[in-house]
């Protein structure tokens, strides 16, 4: 989870990250970053995020995204 | 034709009941835009004509009425980004002195912060239809929008109808459309890359969906976006296109109606290409390349299957309505292939000039055998084949996001902080990142930094990653180093 924060802090420092749970439905996350969040996150947990996972459900927050890996690392 | 709004009536004549411009909730067709247009057109008759008239432009179809009732008006408009900071949007205004601001019902709390004093509307709904039109025409302005300048001081481009006509002429034969287009627009409509999706749509009876932004963060929700508004025809950044590639989103999805894919403003890596030729095969691809000082783009680069032996692609031959050269220091003109030179463009989609400045104007526009030139600034070579292959900026513009930022103007900005004694601001090509240097004289932090720059820039011109050093390596002239800490950064 630390990794995962670290990551975001990289990406944009101004969001709290740890109360926001609308990161995409409220256009937090700016357009196009995702490109560098999904490469960062693939190489820091050596994991390939499948597109079906590419949906606001799994990016909305951090607790989502952390799942969203977990379910990955599981799946592997 | 010589003026916009004759085609935008043409049009309306020809096509009344075609959808004109959608967003996500809501659409006008071409007869139900004129009349909006009308009816913001009666509070825009008090102006006297040729002034221009800012327009704080939104992703809806009403800023595009907005913009024709400028246009019909008599007036020019300026599209601006209302989320700017305060400072750059005053130092605009300033500039500009536009009579009055059109914009969103969310600005009206942007305008209270600002110095203006000029009229402000945004519920434009008069019940007066009967306005009469007075457009400008011919080389008298369309638009004006403002570019990054170096010093940090506001630039603004002034375009005439005559180049924008220009290049619609020229751009639709190259590349004509068909009955049922529908444009599918990502670029905000206060960038002037916009400009090419509203004016080519008018002109050939097209249909423009605006997409909303926050389909741009996510791939897959994008892709079936385009499906589900049957979107044909883009012309994208691509930055936009990669998001769908480079996160495999073809693997879920593809867009099934794309036929015509356009893209500008930066280079497409060739890699991401082959992935989109292999999943949308029977769309047509274009690399194109324009600069804010011409009226749509000037040269063009179709893409054939065979990409094996090219690394970047060129951008290809001029347009039919533009002759370029390549000339050395000299001025003279180079024709052989691999030697580099600077970009020279002549052509009637040139821009006007800018704003009240003829200095920077008489800098890079002027007149040779009765031709109006523009020196690009851009160094290009051509290849074995004649294409011309774009080799850098001559000074420290870069593009990001599509997006032409000056290095100079964020370290204008960066400099005008009384916490940075001096900094050095360059771009990490590979990982796309804006990259600021600093040497400090009082205890900040980076975030701190940050902030402090949110008010001076904007959103997209605030470096990634700040590197704070105790002291900044200089080089024998006393400069800063900048081909050392390029070096870090590599």
């Amino acid at each position: 989870m630390e990794k995962l924060m670290e990551i975001l802090m990289e990406i944009n420092p101004d969001i709290d990250y740890k109360t926001e749970k609308n990161l995409i439905d409220g256009k937090i996350l700016d357009s196009f970053s995702i490109v560098n969040l999904v490469a960062q996150i693939s190489e820091t947990f050596d994991i390939e995020i499948s597109p079906k996972y590419l949906i606001p459900k799994y990016f909305n927050s951090v607790d989502a995204m952390w799942e969203m890996i977990q379910a990955i690392l599981d799946e592997e | 034709m010589d003026s916009i709004w004759k085609i935008f009536l043409t049009t309306v004549t020809k096509f009344p009941q075609k959808i004109a411009v959608a967003d996500q909730n809501s659409s006008y067709t071409y007869e139900e835009l004129f009349a909006k247009i009308k009816s913001i057109n009666s509070l825009l008759a008090k102006y006297q004509r040729k002034n221009p008239i800012a327009i704080f432009a939104g992703r809806n179809i009403d800023t595009v009425a907005q913009i024709l009732a400028v246009i019909g008006s008599g007036n020019y408009y300026i599209p601006l980004d209302s989320s700017l900071p305060k400072e750059k949007l005053n130092a605009i205004l300033a500039d500009a002195k536009p009579v009055a601001i059109l914009g969103q019902k969310e600005d009206e709390k942007v305008i209270e912060n600002l110095n203006f004093q000029g009229d402000f509307y945004t519920n434009l709904d008069s019940s007066d239809k009967d306005c009469e039109f007075s457009p400008l025409s011919g080389d008298e302005p369309l638009y004006m929008v403002y570019t990054s300048g170096s010093t940090g001081n506001p630039k603004g481009v002034l375009k005439s109808n005559n180049a924008v006509i220009s290049f619609l002429e020229a751009f639709s034969t190259l590349f004509p459309f068909e009955e049922e287009t529908i444009i599918g627009n990502q670029t905000p409509l206060f960038f002037d890359a916009s400009a090419k999706d509203l004016y080519l749509s008018i002109y050939n009876g097209a249909t423009l969906e605006i997409i909303p932004t926050e389909k741009f963060i996510l791939p897959v929700g994008l892709v079936n976006y385009l499906n589900e508004r049957k979107i044909n025809w883009i012309c994208w950044v691509p930055s936009a296109l990669c998001l769908i590639s480079q996160l495999n989103a073809f693997m879920e999805v593809k867009p099934e109606y794309l036929k015509r894919i356009f893209f500008v403003g930066e280079a497409f890596p060739v890699k991401q290409l082959k992935k989109w030729l292999e999943n949308v095969p029977n769309a047509k691809y274009v690399n194109l390349y324009g600069s804010s000082e011409i009226a749509g783009v000037c040269c063009y680069y179709e893409i054939n299957n065979n990409l094996e032996n090219i690394d970047v692609l060129p951008m290809g031959k001029a347009m039919p309505n533009c002759e370029i050269t390549l000339r050395d220091e000299k001025n003279q003109i180079i024709n052989e292939s691999g030697v580099v030179g600077e970009i020279f463009i002549s052509s009637p989609a040139l821009a006007l000039g800018y704003y009240h400045n003829e200095e920077q104007t008489n800098a890079v526009f002027f007149k040779e055998d009765n031709k109006r030139v523009f020196q690009s600034g851009d160094l290009a070579r051509y290849d074995e084949e004649g294409n011309l292959c774009f080799v850098s900026r001559k000074d420290f513009q870069i593009k990001y996001m599509g997006r032409r930022i000056e290095l100079g103007e964020i370290e204008a900005a960066c400099d005008k902080l009384p916490e940075i004694n001096r900094c050095c601001c360059l771009y990490d090509e590979k990982r796309k990142i804006i990259t600021l240097f600093c040497e400090l004289n009082s205890e900040l932090t980076v975030s701190e930094i940050r902030n402090l720059l949110k008010d001076k820039l904007a959103t997209y011109m605030i470096p990634g990653k700040i590197n704070i050093y105790e002291k900044l390596p200089l080089n024998a002239n006393g400069k800063i180093d900048r081909q050392l800490l390029k070096k870090t950064i590599m």
